[in-house]
């Protein structure tokens, strides 16, 4: 009798092993919104989680969460270069690259936030990069900041963009890989030229551009009235 | 413990179950470790560098190793010894399978409440020491198969003691007849 309870118990601990297991998978699937009901709005990678909070008269915010090891955020803060300068003045911009290695892609050529300076009417823009190319710790998060990660990224995942309190995306819009064995200045070229190896970062540009258009009552014209952006704004109307 | 070794891998339920840990595993940490991405043309891309790839079929194999010889003990009933260290192995397997975008292994622990800035101070320690976990796991795993292997290996010492104290001590009793019996 002994030995048949204890033929019972290990398996028990197999099977909560097992659910354990089962349960991660489950949670791998698609995301679940994080405000139910609010989610019926998507474009592109970004998820609408919450109704946009803009006072009239100020600035949409725009808030960056991202490593400067990471190559997801380096492809990323070049559509957000693009689509920013639609609506104010960058200065200070340096060139990086993400670390060689990381996630299989190779140096991922990208800008540098860390000490650029961005001014607008319209956007009030914040980035964080948490790490250095090292891990090592870079800057450290404002306790409003750390508000915003808790409640719209629960998994502490990176990059992570959230526009006016409103549209989060998690991950990139596009793939790095578009972006491996490509110098900095090749990228910049191909955006500036408007060659087909930019389409996907101005495409994500142009997402960016209509999410903060549409929090802002399309405002400026200059950035809200580009047929590309006007069309993916209409999907939120 | 070669005899241990052997008798496990003589199991052909103990070698099915093995494979089967070793592929759940290698599955686990490709999803854990988002390694795996949809490419452009519909296809999957593998998004990780060689060695990242050796680490963690490796961590699976020796997940599978340390299947094949708990699924053994357990048949011969001698199980629980080392389960709880290999379960260590396996959570730290998962650990190092985490990088830098959305995981699994944070999701499971914000849903048990953990906040958002505890999870990414988590996230980037994983990527900044990302050899402590993938060591733990290793470590872990082999602590836990070796355990197991001396629980299959005691009753065959007692045999032998048994022989070679036959004539001296007749009252003595093995003290895994369970096995013993088995065998």
């Amino acid at each position: 009798m002994t030995s048949e309870r204890r033929s019972f118990a290990v398996p028990r601990w197999i099977a909560a092993m097992a659910g354990f297991a089962l349960g991660i998978c489950l949670l791998a699937g698609p995301g679940v919104p994080l405000v139910p009901g609010e989610a019926a709005g998507a474009i592109g990678n970004f998820t609408r989680v919450a109704q946009p909070s803009v006072t009239p008269g100020r600035p949409v915010t725009v808030f960056l969460l991202s490593a400067l090891y990471c190559p997801f955020c380096a492809a990323e803060r070049w559509a957000l270069v693009d689509a920013l300068g639609r609506f104010g003045t960058w200065s200070s911009l340096a060139p990086a690259e993400s670390t060689s290695g990381v996630e299989g892609f190779s140096a991922i050529p990208t800008y540098n936030f860390v000490h650029a300076r961005y001014t607008s009417r319209w956007v009030a823009f914040t980035a964080r990069d948490v790490q250095d190319a090292q891990g090592r710790p870079l800057q450290p998060l404002a306790p409003n900041e750390a508000a915003l990660v808790n409640r719209f990224d629960p998994d502490g995942g990176i990059p992570f963009l959230l526009i006016a309190g409103a549209f989060a995306e998690h991950g990139s819009g596009y793939s790095p890989g578009l972006l491996v064995h490509k110098s900095f200045d090749q990228v910049r070229s191909d955006l500036a030229a408007g060659a087909p190896d930019g389409a996907a970062i101005r495409h994500e540009a142009d997402i960016v551009t209509a999410l903060i258009c549409f929090a802002d009552k399309d405002t400026p014209a200059t950035a809200c009235g580009t047929p590309a952006v006007r069309t993916m704004e209409a999907q939120f109307h | 413990m070669k005899a241990a070794l052997a008798l496990a891998f003589s199991d052909r339920w103990a070698m099915i179950s093995g494979a089967a840990v070793a592929l759940i595993a290698g599955w686990l940490f490709a999803m854990s470790g988002q390694m795996l991405a949809t490419g452009q043309g519909g296809g999957v891309v593998l998004l990780a560098t060689p060695a990242k790839v050796a680490i963690f079929a490796g961590t699976a194999l020796l997940a599978g190793v340390a299947g094949v010889v708990h699924t053994s003990a357990l048949r011969l009933r001698l199980g629980r010894s080392g389960a709880g260290i290999t379960a260590t192995g396996v959570v730290f397997a998962f650990l190092g399978a985490s990088c830098c975008t959305p995981l699994l292994w944070p999701a499971a622990l914000s849903l048990l409440g953990v906040s958002g800035v505890t999870l990414l101070g988590v996230n980037a320690a994983i990527h900044r020491w990302f050899w402590i976990p993938v060591i733990g796991a290793g470590l872990g795993l082999t602590a836990g198969t070796w355990q197991a292997l001396r629980a299959i290996a005691m009753p065959c010492a007692v045999v032998s003691d048994r022989v070679d104290l036959a004539g001296r001590d007749r009252n003595r009793r093995p003290r895994r007849s369970v096995a013993l019996s088995r065998e």
